[in-house]
Order: structure tokens, then sequence, then C-alpha cells
């Protein structure tokens, strides 16, 4: 059984300055008045249930070497916090997973317990436009919903929980300076990421997106009239700066549009070693790993441009049926050329006899698919059927004809509790890429209770 | 001892007497006042903090209810937080440039279209923005004078300025005694009548006589309907910087 606790000491010293802080400042501000500064602490939160069930695809997945969980069980507890302007969420998760694999290192059944502070903030508000803010946070600037191109300071991979229902979300440690009236907005912000280690583990919310860095982002907002623009700088500790734009429209009371796009240098997701060194032809024993993974953050500094991209819009019918619609396009990942690379590598795993290095490389292989590559189109529809409760479907494709088709069945049964059960389905041919996907089918049920 | 009358009493009476003697004698007033005059009575201060309760009825059984805190500025700035029901812990913001919302223990913050509802009949424009005057060009409607239970009204036609708005037109009458609303029908853009909404008798609220009660109901479905009840009003301006994008969920 394995029993991890994280980064709960240095949380605990930023959360006790924090409230020194925050008790000091309560005592004699004038201005906090409009947050009605409770004389004790708020306190709220969820439950949180889930077990999920998901069928492998053992085509290039010998022996489950990519560590997918054929069932996980989990049970959370978020609690949140509010006292004047502090605001601080403890999570404390019991997870059960069984993983049917021979690979080396990983049990057939893996427990976890932890406790997380995922989130915490406090604001000391200057004036009526600026503030400070310091804590464990994420902050949204973008409008996309199955891809986030400017948010490099959200999670980066959401799976279908776009909304956080779980309270997964894993706030940026930082630091920021905001001026803010009701038409604009400036921030000024320092984050330093380094007590976030996020080794890969399959289904992880964000196995290596924007973390474990020091950077600063400076940002902008203006809106006019119904047109919002957002400007983002990034400038990470060890060089690689970066840019990007968003834009939201909303002309009418029925439609909305955005568009978003980012460029930066260098490129921190991991790269399967013989897709960067381009081995995609007589392979031979050499390009067999046992002991040492082969996907690292090869390309992080290797100078060149990389862009990403998204262009949205939403419906919503007069019979209130909401319809998202979103083309985009990310870089980072692999290109046409390196998929091809890729393919050979995997084929070249598939026929070697010996099973267990097969299932270990094919496993290996497969991490470099937790990056989406090329153009990706997405739909989806949410609508109420009767009261309280709604079904979502949604389907994400690429140009390669693989896809995810995704639907969600919600139900708010009382004003304490609701529960949602999802299922999806990958497609695709065998070295698409998502049909290359160690995970076929899955459903899951969820279920959370206030208080 | 007796109580003398509350002069702001005495000036209300005064000049809704006024305005009733001009209405009976002289050439109709002008439309887009009316309007303002009915407004008067659904938003009683230009900043405010008030108590909804939104109860949703099917039938005479009621199904959903809820509770919000709105604190409008203007006609144009307002904030909306759930306080009951199982959406309790969002937040909206609502200003003229669009409508965001934070959704309950979440991190992220979601640009929506306005006409995404809020609960039952009753949208997020109904609760957020109470003033019509700002938003609408009004004018008489083809044949004006009505009788609506019994009392006279102005039957007005209301023409929204912008395609923000959620409702592109709106049919309202109001008394042609003091002007305060009676009944309002809303149009969807393919003109298409789909709900509408009747006022209760104003009553006195701090000091000032305002609409307490309004109950919705869906014209497509007439089983349906939604009660919704000013429960307090408390003028107040919040900080402006709560108003902020960026500050969303952080009114509490």
């Amino acid at each position: 059984m394995n029993c991890r606790v994280y980064d709960l000491n240095k949380m605990s010293a930023a959360v006790i300055i924090c409230v020194s802080l925050t008790i000091a400042h309560t005592a004699g501000a004038e201005e906090m008045q409009d947050v009605e500064s409770p004389v004790a602490p708020l306190f709220s939160g969820f439950v949180y249930g889930q077990f999920a069930q998901r069928e492998i695809n053992h085509a290039l997945n010998a022996d489950n070497g990519a560590g997918v969980p054929v069932q996980t069980a989990e049970l959370a507890g978020a609690i949140d916090m509010r006292y004047s302007s502090l605001w601080l969420r403890t999570r404390l998760t019991a997870e059960r997973k069984y993983i049917p694999t021979k690979r080396q290192n990983t049990a057939d059944e893996a427990n976890k317990f932890a406790a997380d502070i995922p989130q915490v903030s406090w604001k000391y508000i200057f004036s009526d436009q600026t503030s400070f803010t310091i804590g464990r946070l994420n902050l949204t600037l973008d409008d996309g919903q199955s891809f986030h191109a400017i948010d490099i300071l959200e999670d980066g991979i959401r799976g279908s929980d776009f909304e956080d229902r779980a309270g997964k979300f894993v706030g940026f440690p930082m630091v920021n300076i905001t001026y803010a009236n009701a038409l604009s907005a400036y921030r000024l912000i320092y984050s330093d990421d380094t007590i976030s280690s996020y080794s890969y583990e399959y289904g992880g919310t964000n196995p290596g997106f924007n973390r474990g860095f020091r950077q600063w982002v400076a940002t902008g907002r203006k809106s006019i009239d119904q047109l919002t623009a957002t400007a983002v700088l990034q400038y990470i500790e060890a060089g690689n700066p970066g840019g990007g734009v968003a834009l939201s429209y909303v002309p009418t009371a029925a439609w909305s549009f955005y568009v978003a796009g980012f460029a930066n240098r260098g490129n921190p997701y991991p790269v399967h070693k013989n897709v960067y060194l381009n081995r995609g032809d007589q392979l031979g024993a050499a390009d067999v790993y046992i002991y040492q993974s082969p996907v690292q953050p090869w390309l992080a500094h290797d100078g060149q441009i990389r862009a990403r991209g998204l262009a949205g819009a939403t419906f919503t019918t007069e019979a209130n049926t909401t319809w998202v619609m979103e083309l985009w396009r990310d870089n980072r990942g692999m290109n046409s050329d390196q998929f091809q690379i890729w393919k050979n590598v995997v084929k070249f795993h598939d026929n070697l006899t010996n099973q267990s290095a097969r299932g270990i490389n094919l496993g290996y292989d497969m991490e470099s698919l937790r990056i989406a590559h090329g153009t990706h189109i997405f739909l989806r529809m949410s609508m109420s059927v009767v009261h309280d409760i709604d079904i979502q479907p949604s389907l994400m494709a690429t140009r390669d004809g693989s896809g995810i088709l995704n639907a969600r069945w919600t139900q708010h049964v009382a004003t304490t509790w609701e529960y949602w059960v999802e299922t999806w389905l990958r497609f695709g041919d065998k070295y698409s890429q998502y049909g290359a996907s160690p995970e076929r089918v899955g459903v899951q049920f969820n279920a959370r209770w206030f208080f | 001892m007796r109580t003398l009358p509350n002069p702001k009493r005495i000036c209300s009476a005064l000049v809704i007497t006024a305005f009733a003697i001009s209405t009976v004698h002289a050439a109709p007033p002008d439309a887009q006042t009316l309007v303002k005059r009915a407004d008067d009575f659904r938003q009683l201060y230009s900043a405010a903090i008030m108590d909804v309760r939104l109860v949703q009825f099917h039938g005479d059984k009621s199904e959903r209810e809820s509770h919000f805190k709105v604190a409008v500025q203007g006609s144009d700035k307002s904030l909306i937080r759930v306080m009951e029901g199982a959406d309790a812990g969002q937040h909206m913001l609502m200003t003229n440039e669009g409508l965001w919302i934070k959704l309950p223990r979440s991190t992220r913050t979601v640009r929506i279209t306005p006409m995404q509802r809020l609960l039952g009949e009753a949208s997020v424009g109904d609760i957020g923005r109470m003033r019509w005057q700002d938003d609408y060009t009004a004018e008489y409607s083809a044949h004006p004078e009505i009788e609506l239970a019994g009392e006279a009204a102005w039957l007005l036609e209301l023409t929204a300025k912008s395609d923000m708005a959620v409702y592109p037109h709106i049919q309202l009458a109001v008394s042609r005694v003091d002007a305060r609303p009676l009944e309002a029908t809303f149009f969807l853009k393919s003109g298409k009548s789909f709900k509408s909404v009747t006022f209760d008798k104003p009553v006195t609220i701090n000091d000032r006589l305002g609409i307490k009660r309004m109950v919705f109901k869906d014209l497509i479905r007439p089983d349906n309907r939604t009660e919704m009840v000013l429960e307090q009003t408390v003028p107040k301006a919040l900080s402006k910087q709560l108003y902020a994008l960026e500050s969303l969920g952080e009114w509490r």
C-alpha cells in the first residue's frame, strides 16, 4: 500500500502566513466591508465519489504496458474555507486502482491516500482598482472548452471534467498584482511551481503541461462593447518567451464567438527518444528500452517556435439547447512526419518476440500520445431533458478519422447532491491518434454531496 | 403619541396623484417616461443589494427553490450569487459587455450567452437587469388603451436597442393611474411569445413603493410558473473592483 502526502508541509507554512496576514488585515480594513467580513471562518465543500470501469485496447498495449487502470474507485472530500479575503481548499483522497499489468515496478492493485491543498489564495485590496494576491491558484484567460490556447496558468489536461466537478485542479504558486475595473484589467504575475512534481501517471490531470518551473507572466484584458480582448506575455526562467492573444465576441443573446492563439519557444512536452532522433527505419536492439524510459522533454530548449490556436462558437437555441463548436490545432505534439516515425517505432515494438519487452516498449510508445497533435474538431450539445436532468453528448475528432465520443448524464437529485454518469468511446484504426490509445471504452459513475 | 406622516410618503403620494390627474386629463405621457416610472417600481435604488427567492412550480406543486443575492449598479452592472439550490455557490457577472459565470466550487470562469437559463421561467436577465429604460425603446401599441383585471392600463411595445438582449421584444402593460407595471409578455427573436410576467401590487419596501412579488408563466407549457420574490433590498454600492471579471467569485 502506498501512502503519499503531497506538499502539505510547504503549503501549510504558506497558509499560516496567509491566515496571520488576514487576521491582521481584517482587524482594520475598511475597504473589505463589501466582502462582509465574517467573524468566524465559513466552511463548505463536498464529498465526491467515483467508480470507473474501462476496457483496454490490447492491440497495441500488450500486458497493459501503458498502465491503464481497468477499475478505479475514488472517495474524496474537498473542504473549502473562506475567512475574509482568504480562500483555502483542502482535498483528502482515497483511491483504489486495479491495473492488470506485468510491467516492472507496478502492482496489480494500487491504493493511494493523499492530502493536499490544491487551492489557497489571499487578496489584499489597495484601492478600488488595485489588489495583490498570493497563493496557489489558477487563472482563466481564454474561453476555450476542449482546448485552452492561452491558459498557461491552468491545468492543461482536464479530460471531460471542464468544470472541475471533482475538485482536482491544482493551483500554481504565485504572487500577482492586479489593476482591474469593469472594462479592463492588467496583471503582473510571478509563479514558482518548482514544488510541483508531476511524473507521468495514466489519466493524471496534468502530466507536465506548463508546470514545474518559474515564470513571469503579464496579462491585459480590455472590453469594448461586446468584444473582449486578452493578451498574455510569458517568460520562463530558462528562456523560452511566449505570447498569445484571445478575442471573444458576443454579437447576440444566443451566439458567442472566440479565438485564441499562443506561440512560444521550446516544447516542455516529453517526446519519445526515437521520434526525437528521427529513428523511424532500420530499428534494432538499441531501440528497445527496458530500464530507462525513452520518453523525455528533449525539445524543451530547442529554440523552435511552436504555435497553438483555437476558434470556437457557442449557440443557444430558443428551446435552451446549447451547442459548442471548436476547431483547434496544437503544434507542440508530433507533426505528421514525426507521427509516421512513431508509427514505425510502434510497429517495430509490436513485432518483438520477447513479450515482456514488447509490453514495456509499447507502453512507452503510448506515452507519446498524451500530447494531442494536428487539427481537432470538437462538438458538444447540452440540453435539459426534464427538470433537473441534463444530457451532454460530445465528439472530438482529428483529420485521421479517429476521435472520442463522450456522453454525460447529470441529475441534480436534491439541493444537496447530484450524480453524473459518463461514458466514452475511442474510435479509429489501430495506428491512428485515438484508435491507438490503450483505453478503448469506459463508463464512470460520479456523485457529489454538498455540505 | 401620534406619529407624524413620513414626508417622503406625502411627496410620493402627491407625485402619484399629480401623475394620475395628468394622465386622465392631458395627452398620453411619453412612452419612454412610462417605462422609466415602471422601472422605478422594480429597481428601487440605482445601487443596491437584494435578496431574491425563486420558486418554480409545476401545477400546484413546488419543484425547485433557489435564493439569490443580487448586487446592482445602475442599469448596466450586476452580480448574482446563488445562495441555495443545486447551483449554490455559483457567481454571475452581467455587464453590457457580456455575461460570465463562475461555477460552484470550480476555479474556472466561463463566458455564457445571455440566453442560457437561470431557473425555470426566470432568466439571468430577469434577475440581473431590472431596468428596461436603457435597453429598450418604447412606443404605444396600436391599441394602447386596455383594461387589465379591471384596471385601466397603457399597452406599450418595447424593442431592444441591442442584439444582446434576451428578449428582442416585450409587450408591457402599465397602470394608467401610477404607471406601475401590471403585466409583460416576452417575445423571442422568431416572434414567438414564450413567457409572461404579472406583477403584484406595490408595497412599501424600506421607504419606497416597490414590487415585491412577480410571477413568470411559461406560455408554451402553461402548467409551469416561477414566482420571484424580492425578500430584501439594501441600498448599498459595492466596491467597483467586485464588478471586474477578475474578481468574480469574491463577493461574499
